[in-house]
């Protein structure tokens, strides 16, 4: 457990001290929202219905636009290297990035949402099931983001190509993220997408690591 | 064809151009890449 | 990429491809007289179900195409024989190619059928998805400059995203059960009269003898690119 907890207090701590990721996701995703009534007028009963359509849309554009902080930035400055060397299990690096990740850049949104909804005067009773679906869901989409970026570490033009993988394997989560009583499928989806992610980044990072 | 002339001549023209574009490009990219051999064969056994 | 193949393999294909070629332009011809002519126009959708001779066969075509994909980079994963690879990635284009027809023909048989050019069905949306996946695929192999590497991982790129086409489709169905009115899916008649099956299958047929041919040609572009490399490697060693 040691490594797990070394590595996951590395990532939060790059993430709190250089560029304060939990500030840069909050305020994206606020961003985002007040965007809405400037588009959609405010009829509040209209602006319910889309604000709870807005939250997959800007969760997945923040899982894209950090993509290439998974693996990409380490790799880039030559830390992954050390860390594959150091650290002999792959599997246990995975696991951190995935909960650091998760936790940088999936935690900050799910938080503020409650405080948000109060501004489209949704109750916490109408956000819950979405906010249970979102914890559950972010997890699967943080497991996909994880291995495409494991993946893709040594493509050219990576962002656009990134998208375009990345994009349609997030699909299944936000159909099932949207409807509330999909929950449980939303988890064995999740699952899955775990069990494929930890073979496919250790694939990844092994192709790298020689 | 019934008032749906349109659409039924459209969509097979646009079946037929694209599947023809596909086969030319293809057959050119051949050719140049069988020349590109033959060259290189002949380099190398210049060389060797 | 080392290819330990002879030279007499891809001779083969070259004797072959003409009679494949004209196999395929005969059976088009065929197949489009009986498409636009030899057969009675439905007597729902009228003239307008001509466009399913075309349409139709490139959906599967595309389906297969993707299956063929996947289950080579499969075989690749047992065996690493980079001959498999290989035929993952001459048939990526040609299945791109399928998917991005039926696209715009299931567009276009959509106006007359349902008043406008574009629904969110579920079987558009799938194949829309699936465009997608081809593009990923086709892309990954460009953007990655070491040929070994992109081999390696656009293999298994190409198996998740296999394992993501049941997933889609099942998801894609959901969501659609959810959100459509019943009425969208005029579409799907449960049974096709015979005098329609007999153009459906040669179209069919004839799409499938030029994917073949494509298929062999851009087999023999890549092993003559494999060959350029390898002999570039030995001239200037």
């Amino acid at each position: 457990m040691k490594p797990l907890y070394d590595l996951i207090n590395r990532d939060l701590k790059i993430a709190f001290f250089t560029s304060s990721n939990f500030l840069f996701t909050a305020s994206f995703f606020i961003l985002i929202v007040v965007l809405i009534p400037f588009i959609f007028g405010s009829d509040s009963e209209q602006l319910r219905i889309i604000f709870k359509g807005i939250i997959w849309i800007s969760i997945s554009l923040s899982i894209l636009l950090t993509l290439e902080r998974i693996f990409y930035s380490d790799y880039e400055d030559g830390s992954l290297d050390l860390i594959l060397q150091r650290y002999e299990s792959l599997e246990i690096i995975i696991c951190a990035k995935y909960i650091a990740h998760w936790v940088i850049n999936c935690l900050p949104l799910i938080v503020i949402l409650p405080f948000l909804s109060l501004l489209f005067q949704l109750t916490f009773s109408d956000i819950f099931p979405i906010l249970i679906n979102l914890v559950i869901g972010s997890m699967g989409m943080v497991f996909v983001a994880t291995f495409v970026s494991a993946l893709t570490l040594g493509a050219k033009r990576t962002i656009f190509l990134k998208g375009i993988i990345l994009i349609p394997l997030l699909v299944p989560f936000i159909i099932f993220g949207v409807d509330p009583h999909s929950w449980p499928i939303l988890i064995a989806l999740s699952m899955m997408s775990f069990v494929i992610s930890i073979y496919a980044s250790a694939y990844g990072l092994r192709l790298y690591g020689e | 064809m019934g008032g749906y002339g349109f659409y039924v001549w459209s969509s097979y023209i646009i079946f037929f151009v694209t599947i023809s574009y596909v086969f030319i490009v293809n057959l050119m990219k051949l050719n140049e890449k069988k020349k590109k051999l033959i060259n290189l064969e002949k380099h190398s056994d210049q060389s060797s | 990429m080392y290819l330990k193949l002879k030279k007499s393999y891809f001779d083969v294909l070259d004797r072959f491809t003409p009679f494949l070629i004209i196999m395929t332009i005969v059976s088009f011809i065929i197949g489009s007289y009986f498409a636009l002519y030899g057969s009675p126009p439905d007597y729902i959708q009228g003239d307008s179900m001509r466009i399913m001779y075309v349409h139709v066969p490139s959906a599967w075509w595309a389906l297969m195409s993707y299956s063929v994909l996947a289950v080579s980079c499969t075989i690749w994963f047992i065996t690493r024989n980079p001959f498999f690879n290989l035929i993952a990635k001459s048939i990526a284009p040609i299945g791109a190619v399928f998917t991005l027809i039926a696209l715009v023909t299931g567009s276009i048989w959509g106006k007359p059928t349902w008043g406008v050019w574009w629904v969110w069905d579920a079987r558009l949306t799938s194949m829309l998805l699936l465009f997608f996946l081809y593009l990923a695929y086709i892309f990954l192999w460009q953007a990655i400059s070491n040929k070994d590497l992109a081999s390696k991982i656009s293999a298994a790129l190409a198996m998740i995203g296999f394992i993501n086409v049941p997933i889609i489709k099942f998801s894609v169905d959901w969501w659609n059960t959810l959100h459509q009115p019943a009425s969208i899916s005029k579409l799907s008649s449960p049974s096709i009269d015979e005098s329609m099956l007999i153009p459906l299958f040669i179209m069919a047929f004839a799409s499938l003898c030029f994917l073949i041919t494509m298929f062999s040609v851009r087999l023999r572009i890549e092993f003559i690119e494999s060959r350029i490399s390898r002999l570039r490697q030995k001239i200037y060693d």
